[in-house]
């Protein structure tokens, strides 16, 4: 809190006018690209060639980047505020697999499924690894790095699930990529409307804040405070998981956003959850959006899945918060 | 003593039968070895060209994996070290994309490229957790093995999809397949596997020393130093072998050498390092027959089922970690 408050507003007025701006370069950028001003154009005019390309193909993949990004960070701040753990996300303790196993199933074993069955398979999923994490990891108190260590085999043990599902689906390569690595491939208007019920979870999260601020006090002191620190503990993760299950039922298992959201937005506001958990939000949207954008551009015409993208970015940065991390109890 | 016959033994068996399993079960052609002799030439095909190399370069697969990952953690002394889980398969898979990718016009030799990776994943992740500095936590060495990988694993994704006609081929190579194996695979895999073998036998008592601590080993006028050296040569070498011939097996090289040391009820590292082999052999065998089970009439890769199986008692491994 430092005196940071004051960034805060000088933040997002230079945030809105680039998050503008590579919304704008994110439907020029692919296997076609084109022009600002032919995009523009394309965007505001129907007799434009490429209004069919901009607004059908690639304007719901850009919409679809913000509320999956911001779910999955706001997840991580809350997981990472609950769990006091600054290595914590809801991909490192298992439950973007847990929930991308479920929705692998219900897409490539089940098949023709009503697609509103995705994120409710994804939530029962997500919910049943941290569950398991939880349990696996507690002997009457959670250690950071062993909560991580958990979540990290039960990562493993969901990856070898979703890697023997899409083994058997081998002609669907592209479908199968997203359900290993997380991508924004393919997606339409459709996943778009499948993907708004996590607006109205975003904000909230903010009732939360406050009480998650005591409970970075300790447990001790929270409590003395007039926090219920079980219920705000169990209401807080239950929101991480339906958020990062929700954002996994559209965009399969993007890694490391809800790392590094957080962990970037802690640096620019510090480390009261009431700014934390929206600039998060932001962040997130905008670093989903900057690795999809990426992924289409560098390699054009080919495409690189958003989720190697993130992972390319997030890993190095696990790497050095480990590196870091000098917590008792490793 | 009787006991380690005993488990000997047993492996033995399991070894011969899950041999049997390999060559002759789950089979679109129903497969009988009275075929062989009786002038079923379908069968004498299919059980020469096909399977039998096939079940060799697992056995030998399974040989070399074991007693890697026997080695790597007697000189880390960390129950969860495993070339998978440390990186260094995933550094050899890089690699070997980046070879038969972008690289692709200096033909550069598949096999120095697999090791010369191995070999820099296994020495960041040293460094990454201070392994070098003397003995890192064993949570510490595996969460940065775990952080490496993945950042490996996108590097490989990405490499592999430069060029797109490689893709499929290469997805089922990073799960690790033994599909269309040919003998040609058998004679450019087993003299590494024997050399591997011979390595981990001779530092099979220098590595019980080096159980007792730095400091006693020292005295006792071990040099530590080129133990763990030779040790992690031997580990590249393994490793980069299989990836380059079958793909980043998965797990096999974690619950060998605990199952070895549960079995034989002691660490005694010139007993336990060559069950691990053959434990590791019988556990490919075995894997290479359930990786055509598992979605029959599909052949499912190899690695897959052995993730399938290891994974589980990854996780067992880290809760009985905790303290």
């Amino acid at each position: 809190m430092r005196g940071t408050s004051t960034h805060a507003p000088l933040l997002l007025a230079a945030a809105l006018p680039g998050a503008l701006l590579l919304t704008l370069l994110s439907l020029a950028v692919g296997a076609v690209p084109l022009t600002l001003q032919d995009t523009w154009h394309a965007v505001w005019s129907d007799s434009s060639p490429y209004s069919h390309l901009v607004l059908q193909l690639r304007l719901p993949r850009t919409l679809l980047a913000w509320p999956v990004g911001a779910a999955l960070a706001v997840s991580g701040a809350l997981v990472q505020g609950v769990t006091r753990n600054p290595l914590a996300a809801p991909d490192v303790i298992g439950v973007t697999s847990g929930a991308g196993l479920a929705a692998a199933f219900v897409v490539l074993v089940l098949g023709d499924m009503p697609l509103w069955t995705l994120p409710l398979s994804a939530f029962v999923g997500g919910l049943a690894a941290a569950l398991l994490v939880y349990r696996l990891a507690w002997r009457g108190g959670v250690s950071p790095m062993h909560l991580v260590l958990v979540g990290v085999a039960v990562t493993q043990l969901f990856a070898a699930g979703i890697d023997y599902l899409a083994s058997a689906q081998a002609d669907r390569v592209a479908l199968a990529v997203i359900w290993l690595r997380g991508s924004l491939w393919g997606r339409n208007w459709e996943h778009l409307m499948l993907a708004l019920p996590l607006l109205p979870l975003l904000p909230a999260a903010l009732l939360l804040a406050q009480r998650l601020n005591l409970l970075a006090l300790g447990d001790a002191a929270a409590q003395a405070l007039g926090v219920s620190v079980n219920n705000t503990r169990r209401q807080a993760l239950l929101l991480a998981v339906l958020l990062a299950s929700g954002a996994v039922a559209v965009a399969g298992t993007v890694a490391f956003i809800g790392l590094l959201a957080p962990h970037l937005a802690r640096l620019l506001v510090g480390a009261d959850h009431r700014r934390l958990l929206p600039l998060s939000a932001l962040l997130g949207g905008l670093l989903l959006l900057l690795a999809d954008t990426l992924g289409r551009g560098l390699l054009s015409p080919l495409e690189v899945p958003a989720g190697i993208m993130t992972a390319l970015l997030g890993a190095p940065y696990f790497l050095y918060l480990l590196s870091r991390h000098r917590g008792g109890m490793i | 003593m009787t006991r380690a016959l005993l488990v000997y033994a047993l492996t033995l068996l399991a070894l011969l039968l899950t041999a049997w399993l390999s060559l002759l079960a789950f089979s679109q052609h129903p497969l009988m070895l009275s075929g062989l002799w009786q002038g079923d030439d379908m069968s004498a095909l299919i059980v020469r060209d096909v399977r039998l190399p096939r079940m060799l370069v697992c056995a030998l697969v399974g040989v070399g994996l074991g007693m890697a990952g026997g080695l790597l953690q007697a000189v880390t002394r960390n129950a969860l070290a495993s070339p998978h889980v440390l990186g260094i398969n995933q550094g050899a898979g890089l690699f070997v994309a980046l070879s038969l990718g972008v690289l692709q016009r200096w033909q550069l030799p598949t096999l120095a490229m697999a090791c010369a990776g191995a070999a820099l994943s296994g020495a960041l992740v040293m460094l990454l957790s201070g392994l070098h500095r003397g003995r890192a936590s064993g949570v510490r060495l595996v969460l940065s093995g775990v952080a490496l990988s993945s950042l490996l694993a996108a590097m490989t994704d990405g490499a592999v999809m430069l060029n797109d006609e490689l893709g499929v081929s290469i997805v089922a190579f990073m799960a690790g397949s033994v599909d269309g194996m040919t003998w040609q695979q058998v004679a450019g895999l087993w003299p590494w596997v024997l050399g591997a073998t011979l390595g981990a036998l001779l530092l099979a008592h220098p590595l019980n020393l080096l159980q007792l601590g730095d400091e006693a080993a020292h005295s006792l006028g071990l040099k530590t130093r080129t133990v763990s050296v030779l040790c992690a040569l031997l580990v590249v070498v393994v490793a980069g072998a299989v990836v380059t011939y079958v793909g980043a097996i998965a797990f096999v090289c974690l619950i060998v050498p605990h199952t070895a040391r549960a079995l034989l009820g002691r660490q005694d590292y010139r007993l336990v390092l060559p069950l691990a082999g053959l434990l590791g052999g019988a556990l490919m065998l075995l894997s290479d027959a359930l990786s055509r089970l598992v979605s029959y009439p599909f052949e499912s890769p190899v690695g897959i089922v052995t993730a399938l199986i290891g994974a589980p008692f990854f996780l067992y491994l880290t809760w009985k970690q905790r303290r």
